[in-house]
């Protein structure tokens, strides 16, 4: 018979500080997963630490996060990459660190009269 | 909308004393709200529904009397008197409206409106009319109509009523002022120290959610090329403003044209009166663009989260400028600051050019067109919508002045 596997969500909450870090991130996970995450994300750790940098300014109260790492023990670096860009896609409008948005503006005009 | 009984005194907003024992309506915010505040302060005991009696305009007859009801902000108030008006006309009915104790002011003049009290309300105050009509989340989730649809066209249909039918000349949701007042106003501006030839051009300082409200620093830096090119600049706020206020009377010292009208005392009222006295209004998604729109006054309108469209689209001369950024419009509701930070980034593609450039266009001073050929395509008022907008949005082809 197969082992079933135990699926897990991971959700990143608001600090006590009112911002996201990584350190919060990482006390969501148990020793053994932590290390595989850590292992597995050494590549992409200069990406992540942008990301954390992004959403540091992030004030909702509760964000979801829960495609980063689905799985307890058998996430793959591919899977992990796949939900992580499904992730950045669907944080549309990416804030730079000057806290500019790529877009312009558009004018509406109504019912001018000259 | 929730009715509730007191088991103490609490006084809420603008010296509003609700009294203990007593049953009251009022917003299920605000509920939750005094509840965080007075926790066993206050109890729900009956069921709103059983109390409502939604208009029916089938049955409605002449004299009835409509009790309306919407708690706030300025610009919510006001998209219940298109409806109010067509309600006298049409109907005949006698008109009560209910809304936040400092909002009454926007309806005190209105000729349409035969009475109005204040928001909470006692729960008796529901038996005494014939029908009702309840505004609180109309324009809110989950309602998804309210993403493409008008907000004023919103309210007409709470009524029932075809708002296609309704020519937008009656859909602007006029102010009335009395002329003494107006004249007071004149006089006191004439005694100002200004230079009296320039454009007065008003600016809203803050909207009342942080999300709508565009960056101090852009404001400034605005109001400082305003007062170069010339003209005159009034600062309008609220009480909560009044630090931004004297922050930026320190910082344009030098102008004598510079106005600051977040003073103590001022009143709502009292800046409409000064409102209607302007060439042109700035303002963030708030209050005074519809203050300006009801008193058809030129209006720039700084959009982050909403469409100007659902909006702006019935007032007379009047330019939204809309952030055209992947997650705009986001339809954000509420009062916390955007998720991806504080002022809303988005707002970063409007520059001060853009907004001097649609001033000048409301002065008739160099048109749009010709300095944005592409803007020409919005001219028409028709809602261009994200390609990233996770709603699928019907384009709106209506035909308004251009």
């Amino acid at each position: 018979m197969a082992k079933t596997k135990k699926k897990r969500k991971i959700i990143i909450r608001k600090s006590s500080s009112g911002f996201f870090n990584k350190e919060d991130f990482f006390k969501e996970l148990d020793m053994k997963t932590r290390r595989i995450f850590q292992g597995m994300m050494f590549p992409l750790e200069q990406r992540m630490d942008q990301l954390f940098s992004l959403i540091q300014n992030v004030k909702s109260n509760v964000i979801v996060a829960n495609t980063l790492l689905e799985r307890k023990e058998y996430i793959t670096k591919e899977e992990f990459l796949e939900e992580f860009i499904l992730y950045e896609k669907h944080d549309v409008g990416v804030v730079d660190g000057e806290g500019k948005m790529d877009g312009n503006c558009v004018f509406s005009l109504y019912n001018m009269e000259n | 909308m929730v009715i509730v009984e007191l088991l103490i005194d609490i006084m809420v907003y603008e010296g509003l004393t609700l009294e203990r024992k007593k049953e009251y309506v009022m917003a299920g915010a605000v509920f939750r709200q005094l509840l965080k505040i007075y926790p066993g302060g206050l109890n729900k005991t009956k069921r709103f529904e059983d109390h409502y009696r939604k208009v029916n305009l089938q049955k409605l007859k002449p004299g009835d009397e409509v009790f309306m009801f919407r708690s706030g902000g300025i610009g919510d108030v006001m998209f219940m008197i298109p409806l109010i008006r067509y309600l006298k006309e049409k109907h005949d009915v006698k008109i009560k409206v209910a809304t936040s104790p400092m909002y009454c002011q926007v309806m005190n003049q209105n000729p349409y409106v035969d009475s109005t009290i204040q928001m909470p309300f006692l729960a008796e105050e529901l038996a005494k009319s014939d029908y009702h009509l309840m505004f609180e989340g109309v324009i809110e989730d989950p309602n998804k109509r309210a993403q493409y649809i008008n907000a004023i066209d919103l309210f007409l249909e709470e009524a029932g009523v075809n708002f296609d039918k309704i020519s937008f000349e009656n859909k602007i949701p006029y102010l009335y002022l009395d002329p003494l007042d107006v004249e007071q106003t004149k006089k006191e501006i004439k005694k100002l120290n200004i230079d009296h030839k320039a454009k007065k051009i008003g600016i809203q300082v803050e909207s009342s959610s942080p999300i709508r409200t565009f960056p101090i620093d852009k404001i400034i830096v605005l109001s400082k090329k305003l007062l170069e090119e010339g003209h005159c600049v009034f600062v309008f706020g609220g009480k909560k403003q009044q630090m931004i206020g004297e922050y930026l009377r320190d910082v344009l010292l030098e102008s004598r044209n510079f106005v600051n009208l977040i003073f103590k005392d001022i009143s709502l009222k009292g800046s409409i009166l000064y409102c209607s006295q302007m060439d042109v209004m700035i303002a963030p998604d708030s209050a005074f663009i519809h203050v300006a729109g009801g008193l058809g006054v030129p209006v720039v309108g700084l959009y982050s989260c909403f469409a100007s469209l659902l909006r702006m689209k019935y007032y007379r001369n009047a330019i939204g400028i809309d952030c055209n950024v992947p997650c705009a419009p986001s339809f954000t509701h509420g009062h916390s600051p955007c998720v991806k930070g504080f002022p809303s980034p988005c707002f970063s593609v409007i520059s001060i050019q853009n907004i001097l450039d649609a001033v000048n266009h409301l002065l008739g001073k160099e048109k749009i067109q010709s300095l944005y050929p592409i803007y020409n395509l919005f001219v028409r008022g028709e809602f261009i919508p994200s390609p990233f907008a996770t709603i699928s949005v019907p384009k709106i082809a209506e035909s308004i002045g251009g």
